[in-house]
């Protein structure tokens, strides 16, 4: 079910607080997923994470602030939503003395599909789980990856615009989570909007394109991935790489109007440069490095990895 | 020296004591028992003491009543309140994996259950020391023999190590403390009154051998003066209060002595039950999560199924027990598809075990028992009574609450199934538990009809035991009321109780306490109303859902004048309780379930293309994008 794609966010989170027996766990968020979009959802533990997901799911009610899915306040449009939602907890929520196969049925039936049409789907998201073969194994049988691609396969059952996946690759060896990871990909490319939250921040970063960090019930950051990994660099940072070594090279740079700072790396050969775009360019800096003898292997954007990016914004301290 | 004293420290006992005080409920419970026990003493004491207030001479020697009753309620206390303080006792470290750690310590399997068990006696004897205060109060007025105190304390501690040890052994051998729980309280059953219930329905001629045997051990020299209540002495071998009934009359040391030696069977299955629980620690430590019900069925179907394959049956199938995938409500289907207590195949089963029995025992006692009343049939109803709130205990709070431990609620909520709906398919399965149950009850309370009919022919016994019709409508309506009403307390607190251990325990305790009640409420209104005449608030009876049916099957409605009124009250009072169950567990249903809720209970299903709704065309996107 692919709805029309419009400007309005999916979800719309405005000022949104929630408190458990006097803990505050959110305390006015507010922050938008776009449609078709890998949105990751990142905090430490007790940062409220959980909490939103299932205010997000229908789950929870608000006790401030306006959720919107799909243009739907979650209070009042419940139904509509569980229509178009497919949650993941952060466990595998399967019925284990069950088949795959009557584990989705179960699942189809819940969303009213009729029998002939559940049959179709499901052997759909068995294919694209890659799970197929293991229709008729009992799920108490399967591994913790297997079990984890059968939670997703009933995520889909419903053909869910948007997919609520809270720690979908936790316990998962590499080689699942890379799968995983792949078949999050394919859904996105199908369309689908994914809200994920998790802790593995490399992956994240490569997949989402979007990512809200929340700490301590107070989103800290909300934006897109690339914003988040240049956040707070007031000028542009590149490395260059170079072929060999140049005598003087960093010197002869910093001459140069607008070139702030030249640091060599960790890295041999290569070099850290920073500079003010108001008064020079990558164009100027390359030409540069090439009159003072520089052979450049590679030359590219210096980003914050998003595992220093989530330092800065979050506090220190086990909650 | 430092290590040694280390390795004297109890380390485990000072945690199971440390993590014991840490507990509020500790110390709710504490109250609870001290206020309910000085109010039941307090009723005793005021029952027998205020006539003879205006002559305190005449109150001398009345200690002996108080200190009666003060022993016989410590041993109420025992026997309900020490199996559930024990029986988690090494369950809850299987289920909190942490029994492996404790093993792979310095620790002894020995050392672990003597801590564990010492842990819970010490916890089960601050509630005993509760009755010191009236015990001195009750020895300083008099009429109390030394041997009758030693007798009291002596049988109070060993039925604590009976019990406590019964206790150990059933949590070292489950794995969950549910399964402990419900263990401990039949074995205990079964160790205290088995033996005189086989002797009372002559189970496989077990009466007669008990009376042969009492017959051989009154011919022994020294020992024929010991056996004077006959059969009995050898039917409660185990049961500590009957001893100290039995020698607390007789002064001297001579009934210490007496009561030393009676006292060796319950030092030796206290012993016994040690040892085994010793046994099974590691053994059973890590217990694989298997479900407990259906290998029982399982082992049945293959019993079953070699009883089935002779000559004359050859294996025939009288129900295809296929398992088709469901239509429009999974909920339901799963209920009474994928689990043991809904499934067709294992709920006749269950018939069957039950049903063949109580017809051979019917069969019995009708040829045996010329009385309108018969007591091997009224105790053969109270134990289906008892089995059937056991199972819908245990099935009923599951529904929720077993979804919620298990995790698999929360995506359970996020599907468009409304809650009431939800409420509905989960009850289908038992709903069919309650009709196989109700088949051995509705045996049992059909015989008896009978029989109260066969002997209102005859003119016998008195007017209110041969009142067959009031009888029979009593029963009826008692069963259906009470089978839905308990179906939805018992649905009601596991929705309300988030762990399912817990659910089970306090529906078990809820439902004891509930028939309870009437008693508990009694004593404080007699001790602040002295006056009050007991006939006045006969009718306080029918707040405790089980007063009925113990009244109705032993006809005892002289003090009401008539079975009918009784009936009415009864079936009125448990009809409302049945709808206010009804009614809290189909409001706010989707709060309590813990999602938000809305109004429509119309079940979503969607047409195949409607555009409203989730619109799957013959191909989905799915399979399109593939």
């Amino acid at each position: 079910m692919n709805h029309p794609i419009n400007n309005q966010p999916v979800i719309d989170i405005q000022n949104v607080s929630h408190s458990f027996k006097g803990h505050r766990a959110l305390q006015g968020i507010s922050f938008q997923v776009q449609p078709q979009s890998l949105h990751g959802f990142v905090g430490p533990n007790g940062a409220g994470k959980t909490t939103t997901l299932k205010i997000i799911c229908t789950l929870l009610r608000p006790q401030g602030g306006k959720v919107e899915v799909f243009g739907h306040n979650v209070q009042s449009a419940v139904k509509e939503i569980r229509k178009r939602i497919g949650f993941m907890p952060d466990h595998f929520s399967t019925y284990r003395q069950m088949t795959v196969f009557e584990y989705l049925d179960f699942f189809g039936a819940a969303y009213g599909l009729g029998v002939d049409q559940r049959n179709q789907v499901i052997n759909d998201v068995l294919t694209l789980t890659d799970m197929d073969g293991r229709k008729d194994s009992l799920i108490s049988g399967l591994s913790r990856g297997m079990q984890q691609r059968v939670s997703l396969a009933r995520v889909l059952v419903n053909d869910p615009d948007l997919l609520l996946l809270d720690e979908p690759a936790s316990g998962l060896d590499p080689r699942a989570r890379i799968e995983l990871m792949e078949i999050l990909q394919e859904l996105k490319r199908m369309g689908k909007t994914i809200f994920i939250s998790s802790h593995i921040l490399s992956e994240l970063a490569e997949l989402c394109d979007s990512v809200t960090i929340i700490d301590r019930g107070l989103v800290k950051y909300s934006g897109s991935m690339d914003g988040l990994l240049t956040h707070e660099q007031e000028h542009p940072v590149y490395k260059v790489m170079l072929e060999a070594e140049v005598e003087g090279l960093i010197d002869s740079l910093l001459r140069e109007p607008g070139i702030l700072k030249v640091e060599p790396t960790e890295k041999p050969r290569e070099l850290r440069i920073m500079f003010d775009v108001t008064l020079t360019n990558t164009g100027n800096l390359l030409s540069k490095i090439i009159e003072s003898n520089g052979t450049i292997e590679s030359f590219q954007r210096d980003k914050k990895h998003l595992n220093q990016a989530f330092l800065d914004l979050t506090e220190q301290g086990v909650r | 020296m430092k290590r040694r004293l280390l390795q004297f420290g109890l380390p485990l006992l000072s945690k199971e004591l440390t993590e014991m005080a840490n507990r509020r409920r500790t110390y709710i419970i504490r109250t609870i028992y001290a206020l309910l026990f000085l109010g039941c003493v307090g009723f005793i004491y005021m029952d027998s003491m205020v006539p003879q207030m205006s002559n305190p001479l005449a109150m001398l020697g009345r200690g002996r009543e108080i200190f009666q009753a003060m022993v016989f309620l410590q041993f109420v206390a025992i026997y309900l309140l020490l199996p559930a303080i024990t029986c988690g006792v090494i369950t809850q470290e299987k289920e909190r994996n942490s029994l492996g750690l404790l093993l792979i310590t310095r620790l002894s399997p020995s050392t672990i259950i003597l801590e564990k068990y010492l842990g819970r006696l010490i916890s089960m004897l601050t509630f005993l020391m509760l009755g010191l205060p009236i015990l001195a109060f009750a020895y300083s007025l008099g009429g109390v023999s030394p041997a009758m105190f030693i007798n009291g304390l002596w049988l109070l501690i060993l039925a604590m190590f009976q019990i406590a040890a019964l206790g150990v052994l059933c949590s070292s051998f489950f794995r969950t403390t549910v399964a402990a729980f419900i263990a401990t309280y039949l074995l205990g059953f079964l160790l205290l009154f088995g033996s005189a219930i086989a002797s009372e329905l002559n189970l496989l001629f077990y009466g007669d051998i008990i009376r042969a045997l009492n017959k051989v051990v009154n011919q022994i020299p020294g020992f024929n003066n010991n056996f004077s209540r006959g059969s009995m002495d050898l039917e409660f071998l185990f049961f500590a209060p009957y001893w100290f009934d039995r020698f607390s009359w007789t002064p001297g040391s001579n009934s210490v002595v007496k009561t030393l030696i009676f006292s060796l069977p319950i030092l030796l299955s206290t012993l016994v039950s040690l040892m085994f629980a010793h046994y099974f620690l590691v053994r059973r430590a890590f217990l694989p999560a298997n479900n407990f019900l259906l290998n029982l069925f399982k082992s049945l179907d293959r019993l079953f199924s070699s009883i089935n394959n002779n000559r004359v049956t050859r294996g025939i199938v009288l129900v295809n027990d296929y398992v088709h995938l469901p239509e429009s409500k999974p909920i339901a289907w799963r209920e009474t598809s994928k689990k043991s207590l809904g499934t067709f195949r294992y709920l006749f089963r269950i018939l069957v075990l039950l049903e063949v029995p109580i017809l051979f025992l019917c069969i019995i006692i009708a040829t045996s028992n010329p009385e309108p009343i018969v007591p091997g049939a009224v105790i053969l109803l109270w134990i289906i009574w008892g089995l059937t709130v056991l199972f819908l205990a245990v099935s009923a709070t599951s529904l929720i609450a077993g979804e919620r431990s298990h995790e698999t609620l929360d995506v359970l909520l996020t599907t468009p199934i409304s809650g009431s709906e939800l409420l509905d398919q989960k009850i289908a399965g038992v709903k069919r538990l309650c009709m196989v149950l109700l088949i051995p009850l509705l045996t049992i309370v059909l015989f008896e009809a009978w029989w109260k009919w066969e002997n209102s022919q005859m003119n016998r016994g008195n007017q209110y035991e041969s009142q067959w019709l009031a009888y029979l409508i009593g029963s009826l309506l008692t069963l259906g009321i009470y089978l839905p009403m308990l179906v939805y307390l018992f649905c009601w607190i596991g929705m309300k109780i988030k762990s399912q251990t817990k659910a089970i325990l306090a529906a078990l305790g809820g439902i004891i306490a509930w028939c309870l009640l009437p008693f508990i409420l009694a004593f404080p209104l007699f001790i602040l109303i002295p006056r009050l005449n007991t006939d006045s608030l006969i009718y306080g009876l029918f707040l405790g859902p089980a007063s009925y049916v113990v009244l109705n099957e032993i006809a005892e409605f002289h003090e009401f004048g008539s079975t009918w009124v009784p009936l009415v009250l009864n079936a009125m009072i448990y009809g409302g309780f049945l709808l206010l169950f009804r009614t809290l567990c189909r409001n706010h249903i989707d709060e309590n379930l813990g999602r938000l809720g809305y109004d429509n209970n119309s079940y979503y299903r969607p047409d195949i293309d409607s555009v409203e709704g989730i619109s799957f065309d013959q191909q989905s996107q799915l399979s399109s994008d593939i």
